[in-house]
């Protein structure tokens, strides 16, 4: 995968994009939402709006060299937080919590044009990990698919103000991704196995037995594999598997819940 | 492990530090360092013992699994025991299994009985509430080496249909007459998987205790120390295997 937003590419972007969003951090550290868009680009007089309060953006507002611009209600706490890293931050007229369990969030410009949206549930994304943000994968990913946002992997939970370097930009192309930790057989689940050579994805229980096999192939160019939640035919009982996913010697793990049909 | 294998539910098994440095539970007796999970004759082969221990599921951060146990004798014989564990995942999942045991030992037998139900929940959404049972027997052919049988036949009480396998065990115990040595073997036939086995050892150097222990099917291996004082224990085990991952096991028990 790509990482986004590497500078070089976001000259090119015209469209001002929601690329981090932190609305569950820790104790004592603030939300922050993270838009990326052409460096120097003003934002004087946007807004974010959900669901109970509209955020107005400072007349200071632009995008910096970095290509990125953090909007919170304590940029203070948020440098502090990451050892007084400079990070380009603007503190909005007002700020109502952003719900980590469901949301929408809405970008507009300084005329009320909608440039940008992402609305997530915990239906549809999982709940949201205490402390962690979510990154979008790509400019041109749709906001409100989960398989455009991940966790962060940072070391603090969350990367505001710059690029977070993620396992297949660093030298390894094999990466496996899902967008939440809980399954209904039936219900289709989507991941995001990225790998050019064939991969054998798995299911085991915590007890180490193979509960069956998920997918063995070469995955599509996009990497997008969608389950039908069946492993040998049928529906995997109820309890916490692990996905395991190998590749010749590299092996990716992740967890997940397996509800009822 | 033959207490817990309803479904995908209750996998994990108990943590046990100074079990799991032994490859997992013994179905045949030893002297120390089993909190009787799996095979509920052996509640009344022991005696009185209270412990917990924790431990995070292959190695996952986002895995937290504790649990307690203990016995207690009632005299002529009978004991016992009982045992529960809570399993967490992140805030998403979560279970809780309980078992109960009745045994009563008498010359080279042991016979006991068993209640096993529990739990299991999904973003607060209620997956049902196992209910089952297991019986075992115990026997000790000369001193230092027992045989023993288990059988769980657990059943399903609620809704969204969870696999019952039921497991057989077959167990065999040798034990130094000095007690500075145990070792075991243990069979299991489950109605799904298959067979699986498991072989430990155990040194006795006091107080220190050094374990190690092998799983096939699938294929583990795992270590352990330990070391007590005054009826006080404390465990340290390592079990896992390099593809699916290592989880440490550490756990305290006290015995009367």
């Amino acid at each position: 995968m790509t990482m986004f937003p590497f500078p070089a590419i976001l000259a090119l972007v015209a469209a001002v994009r929601l690329s981090e969003i932190q609305a569950n951090p820790q104790e004592g550290l603030p939300e922050f939402v993270e838009l990326s868009g052409t460096p120097g680009r003003c934002l004087a007089g946007w807004s974010l709006s959900d669901a109970t309060r509209r955020r107005v953006f400072p007349d200071s507002s632009a995008i910096a060299a970095s290509g990125l611009l953090v909007v919170s209600p304590d940029c203070r706490s948020l440098r502090e937080a990451w050892a007084g890293a400079d990070i380009p931050c603007v503190q909005p007229s007002s700020w109502g919590r952003l719900s980590a369990g469901s949301d929408l969030l809405v970008l507009r410009d300084s005329l009320g044009t909608v440039t940008d949206s992402v609305h997530w549930s915990e239906k549809n994304w999982g709940a949201w990990p205490r402390g962690k943000s979510r990154v979008r994968t790509s400019p041109d990913a749709p906001g409100s698919d989960p398989l455009s946002w991940r966790i962060s992997r940072a070391e603090l939970g969350a990367s505001p103000g710059w690029i977070e370097a993620f396992p297949e930009e660093t030298g390894s192309s094999f990466a496996l991704e899902i967008p939440r930790r809980t399954m209904h057989p039936g219900t289709p689940f989507a991941m995001v196995v990225r790998s050019e050579a064939p991969v054998r994805l798995e299911l085991f229980d915590l007890a180490r037995r193979p509960a069956g096999i998920v997918f063995d192939g070469t995955p599509p160019v996009d990497g997008r594999i969608v389950w039908d939640g069946k492993v040998a035919g049928r529906n995997p009982t109820p309890g916490v598997y692990l996905l395991l996913a190998r590749c010749g010697g590299g092996i990716r793990r992740e967890w997940i819940a397996v509800g009822k049909p | 492990m033959l207490a817990q294998s309803w479904c995908a539910a209750f996998e994990a098994r108990l943590p046990a530090a100074a079990v799991e440095g032994r490859g997992g539970p013994s179905v045949a007796w030893i002297s120390e360092g089993d909190p009787a999970d799996a095979n509920p004759a052996l509640v009344a082969r022991k005696g009185g013992e209270v412990g917990g221990g924790l431990t995070r599921p292959l190695g996952l951060a986002e895995l937290s699994l504790g649990g307690l146990w203990g016995r207690v004798p009632l005299g002529a014989g009978w004991a016992l025991g009982g045992r529960w564990k809570s399993l967490r995942a992140a805030e998403l999942y979560r279970e809780d299994a309980w078992g109960g045991d009745l045994a009563w030992a008498g010359g080279r037998w042991a016979m006991g009985c068993g209640m096993r139900g529990g739990h299991v929940s999904l973003e607060g959404e209620d997956l049902g509430t196992p209910l089952g049972g297991a019986v075992g027997i115990s026997v000790r052919l000369v001193e230092g080496f027992s045989v023993a049988g288990v059988l769980e036949d657990p059943s399903f009480l609620g809704t969204g249909g969870l696999a019952q396998p039921w497991t057989l065990g077959l167990g065999g115990a040798l034990e130094g007459r000095d007690s500075s040595w145990a070792g075991d073997l243990s069979v299991e036939r489950r109605q799904i998987g298959g067979w699986s086995g498991r072989v430990g050892q155990e040194l006795r150097l006091e107080p220190l205790r050094i374990r190690a222990g092998l799983r096939a099917n699938p294929w583990t291996i795992s270590v352990g120390l330990g070391g007590g004082f005054r009826g006080v224990r404390m465990d340290w085990a390592l079990e896992g295997d390099p593809d699916l991952g290592w989880q440490h096991h550490i756990s305290s028990a006290w015995s009367f």
